[in-house]
């Protein structure tokens, strides 16, 4: 890269779609193109964005969202990952368990929503609970693959020095399949955003997938925009959060990153 | 310290449709301290003979034993190198070494021996590396330290220099033999490298193809460290690939 393309120009370069339409937005709703009961102007939002954050309101929705993500993320991850490594570890487990839950994997984790609503009621519990199954399928495939993927001959070497089962699950087979976990943990993570919005918008009080299904009962654009804004922003955080932890924890790792 | 080697395998087959014999009636011995190599075609058994030494590959035909005890999975007493390295990725050079530690929980006592492999071997310097930071010499030198981190009686060695170029295998062997002289440890290794044969080992056992049987011995008498270029070096040589070609038919 050199010349016009140099790094800095290209970053720049990057700016221009996104103002574009900004400004493109602004001007449509400026001059009644589109009317602003049904999509309000960037401006309009941030003035809605600085309310919100001023009366604290903004933080109890997330608040409310976040408490029922991560209580459900890791529940199910966590037992996706205990369920997933005891399954990749023994033959007896995977014979034992597997069958049952391959059958219930390719169930879209949506489909569950009502039944956890009848079992659970619509507090916080289903909530949490199809936060916790959605993540607990993720990581549960993930581990497993992430464990059958070990190269047998580094089993070979642990086996030569007489490695416990212990050593081999937490020296060789765990971090073979790190790269994999994460990638689950990432998946599970995205995964989990959707059905809590989802869920929010079918049954709750509070909660940023409540604030847009509120929104748009009383005909607020702008509140809506601020909402998915807000989801988007948390959303990119916690996941840009979980790269950087896979980086610290695999960076033994060699693979290509890009020209 | 180091013990003897006894063998004497009936056969060693693979089950499967159709079942592989890959060992036939194979029986010799190696002595404590003895550099023996078996050199043979490749797919004529001889990777599968040391995994069967090591512990790994237990259904077979026959009977092993090293110094007075039956070998029926791996033990302290035998260390092996592999033809990859075959280090564990997320461990630093010094977590690989100490992989190879048989004994549960205390490692300090171990920190001497791997400091003094490491200097032994010229490796001080990569100790917080990961392997993907080495060489494949590098690398190849930190699976010996690991095998010799226990100080076996017995060191296996599975073409373990095949994929170095023909100069860092030329150093290594040198290295292995300095290792060796100071360890005193008993060495089977496999090769198809005749040269390498020759440069290191006390008595050299040929190999037929599939099912793999020992054809023939031959002992080098010659006082170490060799001369590549030598007449007897060159005479002993040609003496295992006239063998190969005109017995054996290999090529």
């Amino acid at each position: 890269m050199s010349g016009f393309f140099s790094k800095s120009r290209l970053s720049l370069l990057s700016l221009i779609v996104p103002i574009a339409l900004l400004v493109l937005w602004e001007w449509s709703i400026d001059t009644h193109h589109i009317p602003n009961t049904i999509l309000a102007s960037p401006s309009q939002v941030a003035k809605d964005f600085i309310i919100f954050l001023r009366n604290g309101s903004l933080f109890v929705h997330c608040a409310a969202s976040l408490r029922r993500l991560v209580l459900g993320y890791l529940i199910g991850t966590v037992l996706g990952l205990f369920l997933g490594a005891s399954v990749g570890v023994s033959k007896l487990t995977q014979r034992l368990i597997s069958p049952t839950i391959q059958f219930l994997v390719p169930i879209p984790p949506i489909a569950w929503i009502p039944l956890l609503i009848i079992l659970l009621g619509i507090g916080e519990v289903s909530k949490v609970a199809l936060v916790a199954l959605a993540s607990f399928f993720t990581l549960y495939f993930n581990t497993v693959q992430g464990f059958r993927a070990t190269d047998q001959k580094l089993v070979d070497v642990a086996n030569v020095y007489k490695k416990s089962n212990l050593e081999l699950v937490f020296k060789v087979l765990f971090p073979s399949a790190m790269p994999q976990i994460f990638a689950g943990l990432r998946s599970a993570l995205a995964l989990s955003w959707i059905l809590l919005i989802a869920a929010e918008v079918i049954a709750s009080s509070k909660g940023l997938g409540w604030l847009i299904w509120d929104a748009r009962n009383f005909s607020r654009p702008d509140d809506m925009i601020v909402g998915i804004i807000t989801i988007g922003i948390l959303g990119k955080l916690s996941d840009s959060a979980l790269v950087a932890l896979e980086n610290r924890v695999v960076r033994w790792r060699y693979v290509f990153t890009g020209k | 310290m180091s013990k003897k080697l006894s063998v004497s395998i009936e056969h060693k087959v693979y089950p499967g449709t159709p079942a592989i014999q890959a060992l036939g009636k194979i029986a010799f011995e190696v002595l404590p301290e003895e550099f023996v190599c078996i050199v043979g075609p490749s797919g004529c058994g001889k990777s599968t003979l040391l995994r069967m030494i090591v512990g790994i590959e237990t259904a077979f035909e026959g009977r092993l034993v090293l110094g007075d005890r039956v070998i029926r999975e791996p033990e302290k007493d035998c260390g092996i190198v592999f033809q990859e390295p075959r280090l564990l990725p997320w461990m630093t050079v010094k977590q690989n070494i100490g992989f190879g530690i048989y004994a549960q929980g205390n490692h300090r006592q171990y920190e001497d021996q791997i400091s003094a492999l490491l200097r032994l071997l010229d490796l001080r310097d990569f100790i917080d590396s990961y392997p993907n930071q080495l060489s494949g010499g590098m690398a190849q030198k930190v699976a010996l330290a690991r095998a010799l981190i226990n100080l076996p009686d017995l060191l296996l060695l599975d073409e373990p220099f095949a994929s170095l170029d023909a100069i860092t295998k030329m150093k290594l062997q040198d290295e292995l033999t300095k290792v060796l002289k100071a360890e005193k440890t008993t060495v089977l290794m496999v090769t198809h490298d005749i040269e390498e044969a020759v440069y290191l080992s006390d008595r050299i056992m040929i190999m037929s193809q599939r099912p793999g049987e020992i054809v023939k011995t031959i002992s080098v008498n010659m006082p170490k460290p060799r001369e590549r270029t030598s007449q007897a070096f060159a005479a002993i040589h040609s003496e295992i690939l006239q063998y190969m070609s005109t017995v054996l038919k290999l090529f």
